[in-house]
Formats: structure tokens, C-alpha cells, sequence
């Protein structure tokens, strides 16, 4: 089919990169050869054709990829946002239970001792359903509060005991 | 605003219309205008006023004037311990629910009116009336018919303080050092009571008065021992106005335990007619006189919560009231 050319020769004549004696003597074979004219036709058609969908699927890939990295880094957004949201969500209650904590803690000192606020706090949380002062939430507030006046009642009396507990609700 | 937490005292007088109305509202109007301030303006001004009696005497400047000085003490003593009553009603008042520290309160307040009557008792005053009273068996015998109850309301309103603030469990715990301390006092006691040739009554004639001036020295010393478990809560506290009352209500039987402990060794360690030191006995003399003023400032601090509380309470509305308007 390809008589007197090696396939290698033919492909460096289709792909433009043969020298130019064996170019002449290959055209001068195809003036005269129908069936490799035929055969040049198609593998050049066949080249031309690969080379423009190799260039599309190029572009494909590359605009693949850039889609793929700004998806991804929506998604590392998303999931850090989410997370923030997340650690936010938890840290501010927590931070506004803790300053509560601490204000009771700065009402009950003066009366009957740093330590003894402490201590006091300690126990209201153990003996209500947050069972540990880590666990008061506001859902659990109100009962912490109760137990904690009712040790104030004992600790700082009970005007300081009625003070305690309208600090808890401020 | 003081007075208006004093209203409290009405669960001590319910009915309005009982014959103790008038001695409430006077209770209510002393206790509204006691601070620790004024307690310690009151002991700074019954010492100077003794001494400035006693030392111009001591140095020879004029005669002994026994009369003013027994005064200032019967006065000045009294005045204290009737302070230490009103605050120790108005504390007991407060707690409503708190059984243990009301009934704590109120037996601290007994053994102020007890201690009220010992010292007119004991007062050489009546020795205008009487002359020799103070150096009669009958004045041991009034004098300890007094001690011996006021020490026992004493120990009970310790330990029912002691009691009241061990079950709230906070963790107040006694130390070794506590138990060291009080089988200290323990022997001290035992001591004494092997050794009570030593005590002022040792000698009299009324076997009443012997024996209850021993029953008072065993009370005051349990007292001391629970003193200083009520001391040891107090350290735990971490500071406050609590604390300092306690360490205050441990001032006051330690330092009467001590000064009965020096006045026996010294009656055992002098000769017959010999006497003790001229700055040694003023000292002693002092001591006695600043004991009831440390009761009066015990529940002064105490009571110095409540109106701290009260304080705070208003500011505390008037903010609520104000973000509530905005």
C-alpha cells in the first residue's frame, strides 16, 4: 500500500517534518499513484481532524481544571466557613455563660470569699442538671441559678442570696 | 435603705402589736446606724477613756477614782455587748429559711444579753451599794450563775454555724493542725480543772460556784475548739466579710480562753499578797475590755453583708430600670 516509502517516512511527510528530497519524491510518487493519493488524503484528513479535537480537548481539560480548583476552593471555603460558623455558634454562648460566671463569681466575693464563689458555683452545677459548671447553658441557667442561691442563702445570707439571683438573670 | 432590710427583724417580733414592739423599732434603729467603723471608734474610746482614768492614778497624779473607772467599764461594756445583741438579731432576722445560722444567730445574741447581765453583775458599782461586794463569794457566785449559760448559748451558736456552713459541701475541711490545736485546748482544760486551786473560785464557799465556774471553763473551752473550726472555714474562704466575722467570732473565745489560762497561772504563780506587774495588769485589764467590743465587730461584719447586698441590689434595679426604659 505504501510501496516504495517506509510508514515512518509517510508520517514525517503528513506531519510536515521530512526533508526535502524525500518530500519531492514522494509527491512525484503521488502524481502518479491514485491508491497512495488516497492513502495521503485520508491519513492527512484523519491528522488534521485529531490535531483540532486534541486542541478542543486541551481546552476542555485545561478549563476542567480551573473549574475544578475554584470548586474546590469553594468547598475548603464552605466546609471553613462552616466550621468557624460552627466554633462561633458554640464559643458565644459559652463566652456569654462564662461571663455570667464570672460576674456571679465578682458578686459572691465581697460577701463570703473568692474561694468560697468558686467553690459555691462548683457545687450549684453539680447539684443541677448541667452536673458540671463546663455544662451550664443557657437552657440549664435557670436551675443552676436556683441551686447557686440557695448555697448563697447559707454563704452570704439571704439578702445576698436574692442579690445573687438578680444577677443571674441581668 | 438600712432600715428597710431591718424590716426583716419583724420575723423575730411577728405580731405587730406585741409588747416587744417598742424594743424592735429600737433594735431596728440601733443595728441601721452600727457599722465596724463605729464598733471600733466605741473600743478605741472605752480603752482611752479607762486609761485616762487608771494611768494619772498609776502615776501618782490623783487619787484612784474607782467609781469612774467602774463605770466606764459597766457602761462601755454594756454598750458593746447591747451593739453585738441588736446586730446579732438583725443577722439571725435575715435568715428566714436557714435554720441552722438563724438559730446560730440567735444563740450568739443570748450569749450577748447573758454577757450584758454578768457585767452589771460583776460591776464594782455595787460596791456603793454593798460595800466588799466584789470581794464577796456572792459576786463569784452572780458572776459564774451568768458565765456558765453565756458560754453554752456560745458553743451552740459555733457549732451550729459550723454545722449550718458544713452542709451546704463546699469542701470546708478541718487539718490536722485543727486537731492538734484542739486536743491542745483539751489538755489545757484537763489541766486546769487538775490545777483549779489556781481559779478564782476555787476557794469559795458555794459549792454552786465551783462547780459552775468549771462547767464554764469546759464550755468556753469546747467553744474554743469549735472556734477553730469555724477559724479554719474562714481561711478556706478566700477572703470576704464572712471571714473576717468568723476569724473575729474566733478572737473572741480564743482571747477569753487565753486571758482565764493567764489569770489562773498567774493566781498560782504569786505569793500571797503579792501582785502582779503595774503594765501586766493593765494589759490584762484592756483585754477584758476589748472582748466584748470583738463580739460587737464579729456581727458588725456580718452584718455589714447585708447591707453591702442591699446596696447592690438597688444600684443593681436602677440599671435594670434604666436599660428597660432605653
Amino acid at each position: 500500500m505504501m510501496h516504495v516509502f517506509t510508514e515512518e517516512k509517510w508520517n514525517d511527510y503528513i506531519e510536515g517534518q521530512i526533508d526535502d528530497e524525500a518530500r519531492d519524491r514522494i509527491e512525484a510518487h503521488l502524481i502518479g499513484c491514485l491508491s497512495c493519493w488516497e492513502f495521503y488524503e485520508r491519513m492527512a484528513n484523519a491528522t488534521r481532524a485529531l490535531r483540532v479535537s486534541g486542541a478542543g480537548m486541551r481546552a476542555i481539560f485545561a478549563l476542567q481544571d480551573q473549574q475544578l480548583s475554584a470548586g474546590l476552593r469553594g468547598v475548603f471555603a464552605k466546609i471553613n466557613g462552616v466550621e468557624v460558623e460552627r466554633s462561633e455558634r458554640v464559643a458565644r454562648p459559652r463566652r456569654a455563660i462564662q461571663q455570667k460566671l464570672d460576674a456571679l463569681t465578682a458578686v459572691m466575693a465581697p460577701m463570703c470569699g473568692s474561694q468560697t464563689a468558686i467553690k459555691a458555683l462548683r457545687a450549684a452545677a453539680q447539684v443541677s442538671p448541667a452536673r458540671s459548671l463546663e455544662w451550664v447553658t443557657e437552657d440549664n441557667w435557670t436551675s443552676f441559678l436556683s441551686s447557686l442561691k440557695s448555697i448563697a442563702a447559707v454563704m452570704c445570707g439571704e439578702t445576698g442570696a436574692r442579690l445573687v439571683w438578680e444577677s443571674g438573670q441581668f | 435603705m438600712r432600715n428597710t432590710e431591718f424590716a426583716s427583724l419583724n420575723s423575730v417580733f411577728p405580731t405587730p402589736h406585741s409588747p416587744f414592739r417598742i424594743l424592735h423599732s429600737v433594735i431596728v434603729m440601733i443595728a441601721a446606724r452600727i457599722t465596724p467603723k463605729v464598733v471600733w471608734f466605741g473600743l478605741a474610746l472605752n480603752l482611752c477613756a479607762w486609761l485616762g482614768c487608771h494611768l494619772p492614778w498609776r502615776a501618782g497624779l490623783t487619787p484612784r477614782l474607782w467609781v469612774t473607772e467602774s463605770a466606764i467599764r459597766t457602761g462601755f461594756l454594756c454598750l458593746a455587748y447591747g451593739l453585738a445583741l441588736a446586730l446579732n438579731l438583725e443577722i439571725a432576722a435575715e435568715y428566714r429559711q436557714t435554720r441552722w445560722l438563724r438559730v446560730a444567730w440567735l444563740a450568739l445574741a443570748a450569749n450577748a444579753s447573758v454577757s450584758i447581765i454578768r457585767i452589771v453583775v460583776e460591776s464594782s458599782l455595787f460596791n456603793l451599794i454593798r460595800p466588799g461586794y466584789t470581794r464577796s463569794p456572792l459576786w463569784g457566785l452572780l458572776q459564774h450563775l451568768a458565765i456558765a449559760p453565756a458560754n453554752a448559748f456560745l458553743l451552740f451558736g459555733l457549732l451550729a454555724m459550723w454545722w449550718a456552713y458544713h452542709q451546704v459541701g463546699l469542701g470546708f475541711a478541718i487539718e490536722k493542725r485543727d486537731y492538734a490545736a484542739i486536743a491542745g485546748i483539751l489538755v489545757l482544760l484537763v489541766a486546769l480543772i487538775v490545777f483549779r486551786q489556781g481559779l478564782s473560785e476555787a476557794r469559795s464557799p458555794y459549792a454552786v460556784s465551783r462547780w459552775l465556774q468549771l462547767i464554764g471553763l469546759a464550755l468556753l473551752s469546747f467553744s474554743a475548739a469549735a472556734s477553730l473550726a469555724t477559724h479554719r472555714m474562714a481561711m478556706q474562704m478566700g477572703g470576704g466579710k464572712l471571714a473576717v466575722a468568723l476569724r473575729l467570732l474566733t478572737l473572741y473565745t480564743l482571747l477569753r480562753g487565753v486571758l482565764v489560762l493567764l489569770q489562773a497561772g498567774q493566781r498560782m504563780s504569786l505569793m500571797d499578797g503579792q501582785q502582779a506587774s503595774a503594765s501586766y495588769s493593765i494589759f490584762i485589764v484592756l483585754c477584758w475590755q476589748t472582748i466584748p467590743w470583738i463580739a460587737a465587730l464579729a456581727a458588725a461584719y456580718r452584718a455589714e453583708m447585708i447591707v453591702h447586698a442591699a446596696r447592690e441590689l438597688k444600684q443593681q434595679r436602677a440599671a435594670k430600670a434604666v436599660l428597660a426604659s432605653v
